[in-house]
């Protein structure tokens, strides 16, 4: 399966709209990106979850979760010991050292670091991601317009989402064609694995190119226009749209006192 | 008796909540031309992609040519299992014919990849063209690039996936006249496909999928006859046999030459 593909299914976040799908997803990211606090992204992560559970996608959901696996271990382990060479981190001259070995330094603000941004990263990733497993393109797009984004912008994300799946189930294809031919992408070598690859990205170019020429042939096919907008029925908010808002200001405000240092 | 090249022991696979193949056994003799057919949906393809070891059986086990897919990565399988997919255009990436033909063999270390290259290249009339590049082909002449990529480095088995689509009535008998000689050959065949004609035609085996469920394993003649079997796969009568049972043949024939023989006599 598609890791961005909508799930059709009668759950909690299916139900809200999507603009305050967009507010709350959006609060999320920004409270993850202005924390420093490990715990307050490990409470998103479960928060995620939590949604995923109450909107009857939680199988699906925690299967993709499973992977972003390695890639949150190799940012853990790298955060863990190379954070001393960032110019964003915290001074790590009061940090009590835990472990040595040999050049490679273990201490409490590396720990720190090896949790908060491999959370972080993944918070980041499951967000978006659980957006896109509840929301129809078409809502999205109706979502946009709604808050007065220009139709041409709204349409053209709309389709970048869409074009996000025939990519992803594009890829999976061209790669198993290229290992049906002897080509070994799980060799454990960097540079090899990294060579190994350039033979899935010239079929994944000229699809990418064909699907994009196919979209524009049906566009012009049905006289698409983007002068023409779309009317939009009316929709009211629901008690459901307002405890999202409720808890998508709540995260917004832990945020600003992230930012002002409070917390 | 033959080897057994493909044997399947209660498969069960899922992709994420839902089983897409359920306690699937079926065995595949060396040298056999095995169609597997099924309406869209019913899991032919998952089913193909664990003969190559490109997907690993959630419950029970695949063995090919005695190694089990679950022990081995699909780089080493596809060395006796080439898999040809529904689009070409998945596979094609190099500058010229001949390094497209050149790529398997040089995975597989295979050695005189030149000479390879060159049979290959003659048996599917792409000799005159080996310089030139594959993206500029028809659909019909990438399809058999994409068949004669996979038979450069001479796997026991060739599946292929739907390979009649978007080919013309002519690169279509092509294709049935090269499969039929790539299997007198001794070449084990697995062919996907919605095409009766092109099954009653070439395949002495067909294994029928339903709903993920195995539904029928068998010799062809005796699956064009089980009428209940047909109708719930939604598939008609081939011609051929319409043509048999029309002029009250005694004997069973399939293959059109035997009818033209059949008439001669």
């Amino acid at each position: 399966m598609i890791i961005t593909q909508y799930v059709e299914r009668n759950g909690l976040l299916h139900k809200v709209d999507v603009r305050v799908k967009l507010l709350f997803f959006s609060s999320i990211v920004v409270l993850s990106f202005t924390t420093t606090n490990p715990l307050i992204n490990i409470s998103l992560i479960f928060l995620l979850i939590v949604l995923s559970f109450l909107s009857n996608i939680a199988h699906e959901f925690l299967v993709k979760i499973k992977k972003f696996g390695m890639l949150v271990l190799f940012a853990g382990i790298i955060w863990l010991f190379l954070y001393r060479f960032s110019l964003f981190t915290k001074s790590q001259a009061s940090s009590k050292v835990i472990l040595t070995l040999g050049p490679l330094v273990v201490d409490e603000v590396g720990i720190s670091y090896g949790i908060l941004m491999p959370t972080r990263i993944l918070v980041m990733l499951l967000s978006p991601l659980l957006f896109l497993m509840t929301t129809k393109v078409k809502e999205f797009i109706e979502g946009l317009l709604r808050l007065r984004v220009p139709y041409p912008v709204a349409f053209t994300l709309g389709l970048s989402t869409q074009m996000i799946y025939h990519l992803g189930d594009e890829y999976e294809k061209i790669k198993q064609s290229q290992i049906s031919r002897g080509l070994d992408l799980e060799t454990k070598n960097v540079f090899k694995s990294i060579k190994n690859h350039v033979p899935l990205l010239v079929p994944l170019t000229v699809r990418a190119l064909e699907v994009s020429e196919k979209i524009n042939i049906a566009l012009n096919l049905k006289n698409f226009d983007f002068k023409r907008k779309p009317r939009l029925k009316k929709v009211r908010l629901k008690k459901v749209d307002y405890f999202f808002v409720l808890l998508s200001l709540l995260l917004i405000s832990i945020s600003l006192l992230n930012v002002g240092g409070v917390i | 008796m033959d080897k057994e090249i493909i044997k399947v022991e209660n498969l069960w696979f899922r992709y994420d909540s839902s089983w897409v193949l359920k306690d699937i056994s079926l065995s595949i003799d060396e040298g056999e031309f095995v169609g597997i057919v099924g309406p869209t949906g019913s899991g032919k393809t998952t089913l193909v992609k664990h003969f190559n070891g490109l997907l690993k059986p959630t419950k029970g086990r695949v063995l090919i040519n005695g190694y089990d897919t679950r022990k081995h990565k699909a780089s080493f399988i596809s060395r006796f299992v080439g898999y040809v997919s529904q689009n070409p255009d998945h596979q094609i990436f190099s500058q010229t014919v001949y390094e497209e033909l050149a790529f398997g063999p040089k995975n597989f270390g295979i050695k005189d990849v030149e000479r390879r290259v060159r049979e290959v290249a003659k048996l599917f009339k792409l000799t005159g063209k080996l310089n030139s590049s594959p993206f500029s082909m028809s659909m019909g002449e990438k399809e058999l690039l994409a068949i004669a990529s996979i038979l450069s480095f001479d796997p026991k088995v060739i599946i292929l996936d739907e390979p009649t689509i978007g080919q013309d009535f002519v690169s279509y008998l092509e294709l049935v006249k090269l499969l039929k000689k790539l299997n007198q050959r001794g070449k084990t065949i697995i062919l996907i496909s919605h095409n009766v004609d092109m099954l009653a035609e070439c395949t002495n085996k067909i294994v029928a999928i339903l709903n993920g469920r195995k539904l029928f394993e068998g010799s062809t003649d005796v699956f064009f006859e089980k009428k209940s079997v047909l109708k719930k796969l939604e598939l008609p009568v081939p011609h051929k046999m319409k043509l048999v049972k029309t002029l009250r043949f005694k004997e069973r024939l399939l293959d059109l030459d035997e009818i033209l023989e059949w008439f001669r006599e």
